[in-house]
């Protein structure tokens, strides 16, 4: 496969993002509707096309999504209803959803080691 | 799977460690931070190999905290490392050899990224500002290794155990 700088797609993605992860594969994006917005859920995305193929509903206010080297997917949410106060895991496979917590506050920016 | 994650946390100064498989959740401190209340201290990330967590602090207070994590549930300050442009940081990353830090200003600040040597934790100098940096190498002419625009741990284990 050759490599160019071709813009592949701009979509604006319903209802907002903000700071994705992208599948250690490639062909996913992971992409949170925004700290400050109200939607429950993510949206999971065709990295090649922009298409949405999946919804995984948590919380609100989700922003900055982790995927690191040995997985799971970490979701944190600013919800002020107390779900803020738990890390999100999503399985990449199946979806399911998992969380740990409560934290002492809303958790902001993390990070997973191997 | 992941064994512990680091998460910076509202009203926080410090961090606080979560070992996956158990749901255990330890508070690390800071002993000495600037007066008054935290909001969310931003930054944070594992060198590489594991051994260290830096993390940045609030918008005014112009340093970056090394932990050690020789026990990852039981994390010991190692060193309070100064930003030359004497205000905070945003993000933070490392090289995916582990050899550089880089530490992002405040959010949409003129000031620059400072480069770090991440084993002597020594300012290196600085380069231009970019909270959004992730490192890509190409080999011949593809790309053969993608970094992450978090620090996050690299170390390659064959047992989950």
């Amino acid at each position: 496969m050759s490599y160019d700088d071709a813009v592949l797609w701009n979509r604006a993605i319903d209802p907002d993002i903000d700071r994705l992860a992208i599948h250690p594969g490639g062909q996913l994006l992971y992409v949170p509707t925004w700290e400050g917005g109200s939607a429950d859920f993510i949206n999971v995305l065709d990295a090649s096309t922009g298409d949405v193929v999946r919804k995984v509903y948590f919380s609100n206010r989700s922003h900055d999504t982790l995927f690191p080297l040995s997985g799971p997917l970490f979701q944190e949410s600013k919800a002020e209803d107390g779900s803020g106060k738990y890390l999100y895991l999503i399985d990449p496979q199946s979806y399911a959803v998992s969380r740990i917590g409560p934290y002492a506050g809303f958790s902001g920016p993390l990070r997973s080691m191997a | 799977m992941s064994r512990y994650v680091v998460n910076n946390v509202a009203g926080l100064w410090g961090m606080q460690v979560a070992e996956l498989k158990s749901g255990r959740i330890v508070t690390a401190s800071l002993a000495e931070h600037p007066p008054g209340e935290p909001g969310l201290l931003h930054g944070i990330g594992w060198t590489p190999d594991e051994r260290e967590v830096w993390q940045s602090s609030s918008a005014g207070d112009p340093h970056v905290y090394v932990w050690s994590m020789r026990d990852p549930m039981a994390p010991v300050l190692l060193e309070r490392v100064s930003m030359k442009s004497r205000r905070g940081a945003h993000w933070l990353t490392f090289d995916i050899e582990g050899n550089y830090a880089y530490v992002a200003p405040n959010k949409s600040s003129d000031d620059a990224t400072e480069v770090f040597d991440a084993h002597t934790h020594k300012s290196l100098g600085l380069i231009g500002s970019s909270e959004d940096m992730i490192e890509i190498d190409f080999a011949d002419g593809k790309v053969s290794r993608v970094g992450d625009q978090y620090g996050v741990g690299r170390v390659v284990r064959t047992s989950t155990n």
